[in-house]
């Protein structure tokens, strides 16, 4: 069934077809989530986020694009995540400290960055100014085109083009800086 | 670092996302949404008049139920109990095959558990573990729902998924055991998959065991079966016999991939990891299947990122290992490798950028070759590109000399894949138009080796003049089946009889295993205003 057949269903309570719309679409919040900056620890919570805030403002939704719907929640989910994350940081490396890191903690990051090359690239997309970071996410990771960029991160096409131009400059002035291993995984 | 660098590693970092875990639960998430309040619920007051017209029509609400409350009672109601009755025992029937399913599922989890020696708890954070939970996790969902007569709460549904769950939890082994069993080559869509999964399965194991300390003697046995083997404290995969067989089920580009599943990685730090032959062998097998195969495997960016890598290596030389000998002159070994890599393939990024390279350091009696200095990694990718798209042959200096018989090579099956490609998705006659009749014929028997009846059909005469077969009869009808059409044919040239038709004569390969009686045979072709086009019954 398509999308929106489904989101239809959806909107007027049906809730099978909204689970079908979780499972479909799932992935690209998890995906975006961790891209932005969520650890994979908190991906469930964060997902959990999306999905709530979606089914609350269904009844709104009408002829935008779903997916472009669905990544501008999921960004404003991190944004929401972050400002919690940072007010949090201190208490948890409090509690981490004392703490020996088990299987599930550690490694649930190192398993999904398992190249060297990976963990330095995603670490300096990290560090990316949110404004650059974003559109090398939709545009390299989830394929968007510019328009539908520009829509997502309600800004003009034009910037979005400057934006990209810019980030990846800011990225390659990071990598080599880092002095990281240009070839070879 | 140039742009295209930079967008290659973006592109495998983009792959490396693909182990993020998913631990979503849906049932959750539901809950949460029925606790959480809605957002309509903050409603505007509105105005006084407002709110006196809303009470109106509240009281007048009540009228119109009332009235309809009634017609309920006198009967419509009872009747709707009943249908509710059927409705409640069908739900029941249903609750009671999901729960078999999921306790069915949650049994032949613990079995793939218990022979991996995994505990329970590092074992769900498996991802194949994850997805396959993911598929068993919904049965129980969509059980729990009130009965509606769908798709999603049915009998055949809660199957398919059981069925997704079970799949998803096979180990490599087992998977490979499937093929063997079916004894039935898988076409390339069917063989991607299969290896898709069976590559994700093969390193979720690899990383989750490389990264324990400890590794008990049952692992390590349990292991070796799914074809992982240790060595100084790593786990490897290297196939054993098992493997080679199910190999042979598989679609000839998958060979590729299977190989860089047990070699890799080839480079470190642009340094070849094997020897320089060693190298050249692998990067010419991956290039047989990047030039051989669609888009469907998941790690093709990886494989074309060794094929760069090894050949900017192999033919710049590296950091550690310079062409160039004490003399100023490139080594021998160099230029015996490069003149053998030549020779071994046609219509490759090998022939487009050796071919100059070494003309040039011929003619300076192999001190200096421009072509060579200005080579870059960009270089290799822009040819693998064309080569991948079928256009890379028009940039060729010395293409192969023009006799009038063409070789049935992978020369060949490569300018007919890229046929494929641009037919094969939208059957538009149009693009077509340019082909030469040799590669029409080539085509009619690449679809017959890929079993692409429908698209075989396209290639059929549909003038009216000529006698054509209708397409429902087409499809009934039994098919030729080939494994590799470089098998059933040497070569092939054309020979016009008029204007509007002429024949393909193929000569046989000693190999085959189709028109075993002939040694060469005429293919009927016909000129439409689309290019040509094969005939009704064309080797008749």
């Amino acid at each position: 069934m398509h999308n929106s057949g489904m989101i239809e269903r959806a909107q007027k309570g049906d809730k099978k077809a909204y689970a079908e719309l979780i499972q479909i679409h799932h992935r690209t919040v998890e995906k975006f989530a961790y891209q932005c900056g969520v650890k994979a620890n908190d991906l469930p919570d964060v997902t959990q986020e999306v999905f709530v805030k979606l089914y609350r403002f269904l009844p709104q939704f009408k002829h935008e694009r779903f997916t472009t719907w669905l990544y501008k929640i999921t960004l404003n989910a991190t944004r929401d995540y972050y400002r919690k994350e940072t007010r949090e940081k201190a208490k948890e490396e409090k509690l981490t400290r004392n703490v020996t890191t088990s299987y599930c903690t550690k490694s649930a990051e190192d398993r999904i960055l398992v190249f060297e090359e990976d963990q330095e690239l995603h670490k300096a997309i990290q560090s990316l100014d949110e404004k650059y970071r974003h559109p090398i996410i939709l545009f390299y990771f989830h394929e968007l085109s510019y328009v539908q960029i520009s829509e997502v991160l309600n800004v003009p096409i034009s910037t979005i083009k400057i934006r990209l131009l810019r980030a990846k400059g800011h990225l390659k002035t990071a990598l080599e800086m880092n002095g990281g291993t240009e070839h070879g995984r | 670092m140039d742009d295209k660098r930079l967008e290659e590693r973006l592109h495998l970092l983009k792959d490396s996302y693909e182990r993020i875990p998913s631990e979503m639960d849906v049932d959750a998430i539901l809950n949460k949404i029925e606790e959480a309040p809605q957002v309509n619920e903050k409603k505007n007051k509105g105005t006084k008049w407002q709110r006196v017209t809303v009470w109106a029509v509240s009281i007048a609400s009540v009228f119109i139920i009332g009235v309809l409350s009634a017609d309920y009672l006198e009967g419509g109601g009872i009747k709707n109990s009943q249908n509710k009755q059927e409705e409640l025992e069908r739900t029941d029937d249903l609750i009671e095959y999901a729960k078999s399913l999921k306790d069915q599922y949650e049994k032949e989890r613990e079995k793939r558990r218990q022979v991996l020696d995994i505990p329970a708890k590092d074992f769900k954070t498996l991802s194949f573990v994850q997805q396959a939970d993911g598929f068993a996790s919904s049965i129980d969902y969509f059980s729990k729902q009130t009965y509606e007569s769908n798709y999603y709460t049915s009998k055949d549904r809660y199957k398919e998924l059981f069925e997704k769950a079970v799949n998803n939890i096979h180990l490599p082994s087992e998977m490979v055991g499937d093929v063997l069993k079916q004894q039935e080559k898988l076409d390339e869509a069917k063989t991607s998959q299969f290896f898709n999964s069976y590559y994700s399965k093969i390193i979720d194991l690899k990383i989750y065991f490389n990264q324990k300390q400890n590794v008990t003697k049952k692992q390590v046995v349990s292991l070796e079966a799914e074809g992982l083997y240790l060595e100084n404290g790593k786990f490897h995969f290297n196939g054993d016999d098992n493997y080679l067989a199910h190999k042979a089920f598989l679609a000839p580009p998958v060979a590729g991939y299977l190989e860089m599943l047990e070699q890799e990685p080839y480079t470190y730090a642009g340094e070849l990891v094997y020897s320089l032959e060693d190298s050249v062998a692998a990067m010419l097998m991956f290039e047989n299947s990047l030039l051989e195969s669609f888009d469907y495997y998941s790690n093709i960016s990886t494989m074309k990122a060794y094929y760069t890598e090894i050949f900017h290596a192999v033919v710049k030389g590296t950091q550690d290992q310079s062409i160039y000998g004490d003399d100023g002159k490139v080594k021998e070994e160099y230029r015996q490798l490069w003149k053998a890599m030549m020779s071994q393939t046609s219509n490759s990024p090998v022939n487009y950028i050796l071919t100059p390279i070494v003309k040039e350091f011929e003619a300076s009696n192999w001190r200096k070759s421009d072509s060579w200095e200005s080579l870059n990694y960009g270089d290799v990718d822009d040819a693998l590109h064309l080569a991948i798209n079928g256009d890379l042959g028009q940039f060729i200096e010395n293409p192969p000399s023009g006799k009038n018989e063409t070789s049935v090579d992978d020369n060949f099956v490569q300018r007919v894949h890229a046929l494929y490609k641009l037919f094969a998705g939208t059957h538009d006659q149009t693009v077509l138009k340019d082909a030469k009749p040799e590669e029409i014929v080539g085509l009619y028997y690449y679809c017959a080796q890929l079993g692409d009846k429908e698209t075989k059909y396209e290639l059929y005469i549909k003038d009216d003049q000529y006698q054509q077969i209708p397409k429902e009869e087409y499809m009934k009808a039994p098919h030729q089946k080939i494994t590799d059409f470089r098998k059933e044919f040497s070569s092939l040239h054309f020979e016009q009889r008029s204007d509007k038709e002429g024949y393909v004569v193929l000569t046989l390969h000693p190999d085959r295993t189709l028109y075993m009686h002939d040694e060469v045979i005429g293919f009927a072709v016909i000129h439409t205003e689309n290019g040509w086009r094969a005939a009704f019954m064309p080797t008749q």
